[in-house]
This record gives C-alpha cells, sequence and structure tokens, in this order.
C-alpha cells in the first residue's frame, strides 16, 4: 500500500481500500463521511493522540485505528488493530526530547487591509480584486487547496473558457503576483472583536500544535462557502456512506475513486454536479433517490463493516441496489464562523457567495469581486466570468425523522433522534453542531426546535472558551534574586505578575510548615524577604499635596514631606492599595503591596498634571525582619549605620560599594528595615544578606512567612480589601480617623482549630447557621511563636466585644474564639 | 568586596548562522525619564544640545555641545510630555544637572532608570516574523525612526525602530527575562540558536497558601 506527496491520510487510505477508521462512540465502526481537516469524528490515531483524517499525509508519522472514545469492555468490536502496515513506509518520528516545554498553541499576529475567510471561488474573486486594488490581502482557507466548490464540479465546466483547476492556478498565479498571503489549512475559529479574527492551523505531522493567527483586519469578507447538510436514514454511518461533495473532491483532487458502484441520495433537487465528476471518476451511479419526493425513500444500508447495498422504498415497492458507496447530497446551506456577531447582524463583514446563500457559481463569483473591490474602497463594480456547466442544489424540507438506533443525525455519528429528545441541554448540542447537522436536530426536537435555535445562537455568538485563545504564556516578572530563590529550593506564587517565593521548603517539608519555621525565625532572630514585588511610584507637581489627599479619601490635607501610610481609595470607593508614602526630594515615593499600575492610573485620574513615573525596578526591596535585623544589617553595611538613623526616617548607606537605602518597617510587628538596592547589584547584596541572616540564627523566607507575621501583628490582608470590597476604615488602613480600627479585630481559638478565612462569627453556638452574623474571618493563620492559631476579623461594634465568645461558622465546621485587639503581640 | 551587577538577560547574543535574524543584549545604557509639557520641549533641547524629535519617533544623535557632547545620545518620544534620553552610564549625572538646571523653574519630573530597564536588539530580515509571534501590534508602524510602544509576550516594552530591519526594545528588568526567552522562542524555527530557557517555575496552587 503506498501514500503520494499531497496524499491527505483520507486520500491515501481510500486509495488503499482502507475504509473503517476505527469504532465510533456507539461500537459501530467508523469510516470516513467527507474531507474536512478539522472534522473530530473521522480520526485515527497518530503518535498516541488524535488525527483528523482531512490532515496531510506526512512522513514519519505512524497511524493507528483510533480506538473507541469511551471503551466499555465487552461491547468492544476489537477494530483497534494497527494501520501501521498500510503507512508504516513512511517511517518512525523521533520522540520529543525530554524536558522540552510542549505548548498547545503558537500565537502569531497578522495586520491586514482585507481579510478574506474562505478561498472557495467568491472568496479567491474577493481577494484578487482586492488586491488588486491595492489593498494589503490575507486569504485563508480551511483545506489545505482553494477551489472549494470549484475543487468538485465537473471538469467540463468552464470558467472564463478555462477548465476549473486552471481556473484556480491562474487566480492563484495573480494573487501570489500581487503579494497577497495565503494562509492555508487554517480554520476560522473565532471573530472575536473588532475587525479580530482568530484562526486556528494545526502545525506538526501529528497536528500536536496549534498555530494561532489573530489576524488584525480592517475589512472582513466571510467567503466560507456552503455545508452539505446530513440526511438521517438506518445505517448512515456505515462505512462507505459518504457526502457526494466529498466522493466528487476526492476524485478531482486527489484521483481517488471512494467506490465504484455508488447510490446517490439527494433531498429535493438534482445533483448533477457531482454525479458528473463522479461519472468522470469511474462511479458508477447505479441508482439515485430523492429523499424529498413523496414516495421515496431509502429503507437502510446494508452491510457490516461497509456498505454493500441499499434497501429503497419508492412507489411503494422496496428494492435492495448493490453498491459499494452511499453517496449523500442533502442539500447545502450556508457557513459561518463562531463568535460575536456570527449571524445576520455581524457588523461591517460582508458575506459573498455560499456564505450569502449564493446558488449559482456566476453569481458567486462577481458576488465575491464586487466585494473584494468594495473592501478596498473600490467602485465594488467588477468584471462578470463567464460560467458554464455548474450548479449546486439548496437544501429541501427536512425528511422525516425516525428514532433508531441506527439513524444518527450528526456527522461524528453518535447522537440518534432519541439521544437529542432525552437531551438535558439540546440547546448546547444544536449551539455545537456545523450548519449540515442543525436542520436534522431542529427537526428532531420538534415544536421546541424554534426557541432551542434562538438559545443556541446566543451561545453561539459568545467568545470561545478561554483555553482556545490563551496566550501561550503568561507574562511572569522575576526579581533580580530569582535564579537564587530557585537554587534555594523556592515554590513561588503569581502575585501581580511577579513569580514571588511563597516559601522554602526544606527536604521532606511542605510550604505551610516551611512558612511557619521561617516565621518563627523572623520572631526569634532575623528573616529576609525578598519585596521584589512591591510597587513603587515616584510622583511629584504642584499639586501633590491635594492629589495624594484624594487618592486616600481624607478630608484632612496630607503633608508630602512626612512619612506615613496611606490608604489609596479607588474610583469605587474601595480599598486599592495600602501605601506607604516617603518624602523624596520635591515628590514622594509610593510603595504599596500590589503592582504600581493602578495606583498611576488612580493619580492620573484625579490630576492629569501630576507628574508620576514608576519605579519599581529601579531598586530592589528585601525586607529584613526580627530583633537581630539591626545586627544582620551591620554586618554587611560598610559602615554600620548610627543607632538614632534606625528608628527614623530613610537613611542611605553602602553595601559592598553600593548605595543603598535604609527604612525602618513596621508593618509585621516589632524591629524591622527594608533595604532597597540598585537592582543590578540585588543578586549579590542578597547572597551577603542572607549570609549574615543565617550566620545571626535567622533565615531567609517567603511571603506564606509574611502573611502569618502580618496576621500576628493584626495587618489586614490586602487581598481582603480588594477582593472584599471592603473599605479603608473597616481595614484599619486609612488611619482617618481614630475609632476605625474597631471594626478590625484578632480572634484567638480556643481549641486546636484554627477558624477558616470567610467564617461567619455569631454569638451563640446553637442553630449558629441561621444566626445573623456578627462578621467574618478575613485572615487565619498558624503561629508557632504564639503556640496557636491567629485570625483576623471584620466586625460590626468589635471594640465592644473584646474578650467576648464567638463562633466561627463555615459549612463543616464550628470554631470557638475570643475576640481580642487585632494584633496577637500587644497582649 | 565590591558588589558585582548583574543582568537579567545574562548577555544575551543568539544570531542565526545565516544572518536572518539576531537577539542580542545591548548596553550598559543610562536611561533617565523626562516627564515634561509641552512648552519645556525648547528648554529640554537647549539642555541636551539636539532637537527633540516629536511624539512617537525617536533619535540617535552625537551633540557637539552640551552634556552629552562627543557621545551618543538616544532620544526615545513616546508621548508629548515624555522622553526617554539614553546616553552612556558616565555622561549621566551631567544630563542630569544640565536638565535640572534648564527646567528648574517649570514642573518637570526627571527619574534616573538605568537601573531599571533593560535593552535588546532584534535583527534581521526575519525580525517581523518573530516578532509577529510575541506581539499583535501592527508591525507596519515600525517604520525606522519610530517609537511605539507595546506587549511583547504580555509584557511592556518600549520599542524603537533605529535602522532598517533593526528594533531596539527597552523593557523593565524583571520583564527582560521573559521577553528575551519569548522571542528566543519565537525566533528558534526562524534559526535562532538556543536561548535563555528556564524549567518551570513550581508554581504554589493558588487558594492553597500556607496556613
Amino acid at each position: 500500500m503506498a501514500g503520494l506527496e499531497g496524499d491527505t491520510v483520507a486520500s491515501a487510505l481510500l486509495a488503499n481500500g482502507e475504509r473503517v477508521l476505527g469504532v465510533g462512540p456507539r461500537g459501530r465502526p467508523l469510516g470516513i463521511l467527507d474531507d474536512t481537516p478539522f472534522d473530530p469524528g473521522m480520526v485515527v490515531t497518530a503518535e498516541g493522540a488524535p488525527l483528523a483524517v482531512g490532515r496531510p499525509l506526512c512522513e514519519g508519522v505512524a497511524l493507528a485505528r483510533a480506538p473507541r472514545p469511551r471503551p466499555s469492555g465487552p461491547r468492544a468490536l476489537g477494530l483497534g488493530g494497527r494501520l501501521g502496515t498500510a503507512l508504516r513506509r513512511f517511517g518512525q518520528r523521533p520522540a520529543p526530547a525530554e524536558g522540552v516545554p510542549v505548548s498547545p498553541h503558537e500565537h502569531a499576529h497578522l495586520h491586514t487591509d482585507v481579510l478574506v475567510i474562505g478561498a472557495g471561488p467568491a472568496g479567491l474573486m474577493a481577494a484578487l480584486e482586492a488586491a488588486r486594488a491595492g489593498a494589503r490581502v490575507v486569504l485563508s482557507e480551511a483545506q489545505r487547496d482553494v477551489g472549494g466548490w470549484l475543487t468538485a464540479v465537473p471538469s467540463t465546466t468552464r470558467l472564463d473558457a478555462l477548465a476549473p483547476d486552471a481556473f484556480i492556478a491562474r487566480t492563484l498565479g495573480s494573487l501570489r503576483q500581487l503579494e497577497a498571503r495565503l494562509l492555508l489549512g487554517a480554520v476560522a475559529i473565532e471573530g472575536a472583536t473588532e475587525g479580530v479574527v482568530t484562526l486556528a492551523e494545526p502545525m506538526g505531522a501529528a497536528a500536536t500544535l496549534t498555530r494561532l493567527w489573530h489576524v488584525h483586519a480592517r475589512e472582513v469578507i466571510l467567503a466560507t462557502g456552503l455545508a452539505e447538510r446530513m440526511l438521517a436514514f438506518r445505517g448512515n454511518d456505515r462505512p462507505g456512506v459518504m457526502r457526494a461533495s466529498a466522493v466528487a473532491r476526492f476524485a478531482r483532487r486527489f484521483g481517488v475513486r471512494a467506490g465504484t458502484e455508488a447510490v446517490l441520495i439527494t433531498s429535493g433537487g438534482p445533483a448533477d454536479d457531482v454525479a458528473a465528476t463522479m461519472a468522470e471518476a469511474g462511479i458508477a451511479v447505479v441508482a439515485t433517490v430523492d429523499v424529498a419526493a413523496p414516495r421515496e425513500r431509502v429503507m437502510r444500508v446494508v452491510g457490516r463493516q461497509g456498505v454493500e447495498g441499499v434497501e429503497i422504498a419508492a412507489a411503494g415497492r422496496a428494492r435492495l441496489v448493490r453498491c459499494d458507496l452511499v453517496a449523500v447530497a442533502g442539500g447545502v446551506v450556508p457557513r459561518t464562523i463562531p463568535g460575536p456577531g456570527s449571524g445576520e447582524e455581524r457588523g461591517g463583514w460582508r458575506r459573498v457567495g455560499g456564505a450569502a446563500g449564493v446558488l449559482d457559481l456566476a453569481e458567486a463569483l462577481e458576488a465575491g469581486a464586487a466585494a473584494g473591490r468594495a473592501a478596498a474602497s473600490g467602485d465594488g463594480v467588477a468584471r462578470r466570468i463567464s460560467v458554464a456547466g455548474a450548479g449546486r442544489c439548496a437544501a429541501g424540507p427536512e425528511p422525516a425523522i425516525v428514532a433508531r438506533a441506527d439513524v444518527f443525525l450528526d456527522t461524528r455519528r453518535t447522537l440518534t433522534a432519541a439521544d437529542i429528545r432525552r437531551a438535558r441541554d439540546p440547546a448546547a448540542i444544536l449551539a455545537a453542531a456545523g450548519p449540515g447537522e442543525k436542520g436534522l436536530i431542529a427537526a428532531a426536537l420538534g415544536g421546541r426546535a424554534a426557541s432551542l435555535l434562538a438559545e443556541a445562537e446566543r451561545r453561539q455568538a459568545m467568545p470561545l472558551a478561554e483555553p482556545a485563545v490563551a496566550p501561550v504564556v503568561t507574562r511572569v516578572r522575576r526579581s533580580p534574586v530569582h535564579a537564587a530563590h530557585r537554587e534555594a529550593g523556592a515554590v513561588f506564587e503569581h502575585h501581580h505578575g511577579w513569580a514571588r517565593p511563597v516559601a522554602f521548603p526544606h527536604a521532606g517539608e511542605g510550604p505551610a510548615d516551611a512558612a511557619c519555621r521561617e516565621a518563627l525565625a523572623a520572631r526569634e532572630a532575623a528573616a529576609l524577604f525578598d519585596a521584589s514585588g512591591l510597587g513603587r511610584v515616584l510622583a511629584a507637581g504642584p499639586s501633590l499635596a491635594d492629589a495624594l489627599r484624594r487618592l486616600s479619601g481624607s478630608t484632612e490635607p496630607v503633608d508630602p514631606a512626612v512619612h506615613r501610610l496611606l490608604p489609596a481609595i479607588g474610583e469605587d470607593g474601595c480599598v486599592l492599595d495600602a501605601l506607604q508614602l516617603v518624602p523624596a526630594g520635591e515628590g514622594v515615593h509610593l510603595v504599596g503591596r500590589g503592582p504600581a499600575d493602578a495606583v498611576i492610573a488612580r493619580l492620573i485620574a484625579i490630576d492629569p498634571e501630576l507628574l508620576v513615573a514608576d519605579i519599581t525596578d529601579v531598586a530592589t526591596p528585601f525586607v529584613l525582619h526580627g530583633p537581630q535585623s539591626a545586627v544582620v544589617l551591620d554586618a554587611v553595611l560598610d559602615a554600620p549605620l548610627v543607632e538614632g538613623v534606625r528608628s527614623v526616617g530613610r537613611a542611605r548607606a553602602t553595601l559592598g560599594g553600593v548605595d543603598v537605602h535604609i527604612t525602618p518597617e513596621r508593618e509585621l510587628g516589632g524591629a524591622g528595615f527594608r533595604i532597597d538596592v540598585p537592582t543590578p547589584f540585588a543578586a549579590a547584596a542578597w547572597v551577603r544578606l542572607a549570609n549574615a541572616a543565617w550566620s545571626a540564627g535567622g533565615s531567609i523566607a517567603g511571603w506564606g512567612a509574611a502573611r502569618i507575621l502580618g496576621v500576628e501583628a493584626g495587618r489586614a490582608p490586602l487581598a481582603a480589601a480588594t477582593a472584599a470590597k471592603a473599605s479603608a476604615a473597616e481595614l484599619g488602613l486609612g488611619l482617618l480617623s481614630s475609632d476605625v480600627r474597631r471594626l478590625l479585630v484578632g480572634l484567638e481559638p480556643l481549641g486546636a482549630a484554627a477558624p477558616s478565612v470567610g467564617a461567619r462569627l455569631v454569638a451563640t453556638r446553637r442553630r449558629a447557621q441561621k444566626t445573623v452574623a456578627l462578621g467574618e474571618v478575613i485572615a487565619s493563620e498558624r503561629s508557632l511563636f504564639l503556640r496557636r492559631g491567629v485570625a483576623l476579623a471584620l466586625m460590626t461594634r468589635g471594640a465592644a466585644r473584646m474578650g467576648d465568645v464567638l463562633y466561627a461558622v463555615d459549612g463543616r465546621s464550628t470554631t470557638a474564639v475570643r475576640v481580642g485587639p487585632p494584633s496577637a503581640l500587644t497582649g | 568586596m565590591p558588589l558585582v551587577s548583574t543582568s537579567p538577560l545574562g548577555g544575551l547574543d543568539l544570531a542565526a548562522r545565516d544572518g536572518s535574524i539576531a537577539l542580542r543584549e545591548a548596553g550598559p545604557f543610562a536611561y533617565l525619564l523626562l516627564r515634561m509639557r509641552q512648552g519645556d520641549k525648547a528648554a529640554t533641547a537647549q539642555a541636551l544640545g539636539v532637537d527633540l524629535p516629536d511624539p512617537g519617533a525617536g533619535s540617535l544623535a552625537r551633540p557637539t555641545r552640551g552634556p552629552a557632547r562627543g557621545g551618543d545620545l538616544g532620544l526615545l518620544r513616546c508621548g508629548v510630555d515624555d522622553l526617554l534620553i539614553r546616553t552612556g552610564p558616565a555622561r549621566a549625572s551631567a544630563v542630569v544637572a544640565e536638565i535640572a538646571s534648564a527646567l528648574a523653574a517649570t514642573p518637570h519630573l526627571l527619574v534616573d532608570l538605568s537601573d531599571a530597564l533593560v535593552t535588546m536588539v532584534l535583527s534581521g530580515a526575519a525580525m517581523e516574523t518573530a516578532l509577529g509571534r510575541v506581539t499583535e501590534l501592527d508591525l507596519r508602524m515600525l517604520v525606522p525612526g519610530r517609537v511605539v510602544e507595546a506587549t511583547l509576550s504580555g509584557a511592556p516594552a518600549r520599542l524603537w525602530c533605529s535602522a532598517p530591519a533593526r528594533l531596539e526594545i527597552v523593557a523593565a528588568s524583571s520583564d527582560a527575562r521573559h521577553i528575551g526567552m519569548a522571542l528566543a522562542a519565537a525566533g528558534r524555527p526562524l534559526g535562532l540558536p538556543e536561548g535563555p530557557s528556564e524549567p518551570d517555575i513550581p508554581w504554589h496552587p493558588p487558594g492553597s497558601g500556607p496556613r
């Protein structure tokens, strides 16, 4: 057995007489229905992964029959044997190297004046005329070849006195001369937003990688053509039952006969084109049945592993017609692509040819050309192509649906009418159905069809699920100490784009235990934190004081020359960030807990005249915390800090000959310093500081430990502000008035278990689930230093409840807690 | 012992054998960000000794007067009030002093971002193909002399087309490695040798933070 260059897997299999691709979900043999490259219902297994048989045949890929999707043991028919003997001559593909990350998507962006989706007759003419009018053109086609409908018409058809293949070749040549870009094998999967269309191009021999083209186009022409409709009859899933257009294309494009004797099944009209093409290929049409005719119908297809004949009823008499191929010409319906506005209202998109319901070839060519010129800002008038000898048949009325186990309504050949009637969410089936399937499925739904079709349209208009179009890589900001953290065995969390170490577990230790150990080191000796994720803003300008007042939501003036804590309040009145204000020359440094972008945007919104800059990366902040932090600091600085400098403002010092800034840090409770090191020297400075911390009995620490220290010290986590939409006053961040802190309280668990975050606080244990909540737990940690759990809560009249015993209730448990001040360290 | 400086790109230097594409770290440079009012353009130009480019444009000059005389002075003007000045590290303090003096009477913000920014140069005929894989920017904008702000693989950067088929990418230090890896990966099929990479980061599952 052999395949030829240019073959698809399907054409090679058919050429070698292989019709059975594997076993369908119903345990029935599955054959080739179509020549589409992206039908998930027609796959084989290539290198362990499913491969659509419309994909090109590639050297080096071993193929096997597709296993049954949902094997159920005894019913498996044992058809999983390898097709390798047929195709093994192509050799073996080397296995991918271990450790090489394989991404399922590669993204590429293209910008163009005109995007034409579909390279059938209308699409080809649209692209050609747009390019001739001077536009930059991208022409995409789902198949590996262009031509669409023209590849199925008889070779005797004449377009401008040229045979179809010659006409296609001439058009392609002109497009190449005009430097139009062709994207072949790229399926339009979504017309997402304002002129951006996403196309998926499977890459690699086994199509394990998909390149997602994001085409940004000023004009989009939809020339996606026509889809052939499914017809429902008994045994319509048998290998050898194929779409008539596919039979014609296999003959024209690949010189492959799908059978020798065919029964042609039509619905409401002639199928002269395909019949003529089949005849050219030497396929004898032994009988034609029009299922839309009053007294004609297909009783059943005969044969187990493939078509052996068809029982036909005509004029009240049944007869068996022997054949090895059933060509189904169910009529054509316009094809479109999913995405917002995929219905008629898709703004600004031009539909042409089959996609606009045009069945006449000459009309399709002319409409395509006119649309191309109009899209390129031309006059929209184009030369008419003379056509002789081609026409298509529209879809006739839907024939009656028989609810039987061997009558399938979808191209995957999984759904029967009974399945659809029983389905919990038939609209979802309709939304996922191809244009050629919708009519049958709707017919099976009877009276419910209209409303369900509307719902399906609505769902289809929604953007694709995130995984299909998600970026290949998420932005990851790295600290200059990132490599050292990795070497020290850190586990990371994604914090506003930063890879931030959570903890540095020892061998056999989990991140939670490591964080507890690191927090204890900070309380007993010293812990060194990399605080790279803290956004920093430099702000200046004549109106700075007023802008800071408005940023903090305060009625009192904010003096930019005084070091203080300041909340940043968003437009909605909720907390954006908790800032440290550090005077710097004529401006201020604002050091936040989150990224700088949000604070900058807010400042500019408050006062567009304000001069602001993101200085996050200028220096890398490290936090040294604990009773030994001054000792550690003095051990690494070129000259020890004067005692007084440790407690006031910001001091400059040198470390290894490099200027660094030292700021007292009190956020975590107890003594501490922030050391800002110029970023290029941060990695070297970290090593010195870490060694000094270890020498003093301390440790390096991650943000898990910082969170524990913060809760011990009564500092509400910023996440509680931004996620729970608490106000600054509620969190005690504002220092705006003396009594705001009464809302934030500390909780001491009275048992071994700590309350869970989100648990409701109630006064009585009885019927706790139904009692009105007094507050909510917003942070909860385990403290080795205090040898108990520590928690924070937001509570009404908190100050009046000091010492009370309350109950923290979540869905599963109730924990007794005693209310105390926010900081557990003050007691 | 003096501290040693390091770059997030570690001296990135990749070039395809056929010369169709190259990705290299450039510098070190001193970068000064000047935020000023439109009316201060003349005073700034006077202080620098060269004309300022229009918004959205960049220029490279060798001024014969002013604090940067005798050396290269790059000016990247991303917006009306946003000028990024690039000069040699040795000349930075003189440039700062001159501008501060020239604009003393008017509100302005002059920040030394030398430690915060990293420069990469992407060059070669296949440059656009690689770039198209990491940005949705309309690459027609990248004509010589143009400066644009864009995101590369999700990270913001200033792009300066300083010459035909030559793009200077100025990115934050914390984003530089991410962008360098993305561009190196995008250039691999075009002939770039293997570039910087990193095994998967051991992420802690969200919501399972230490308790």
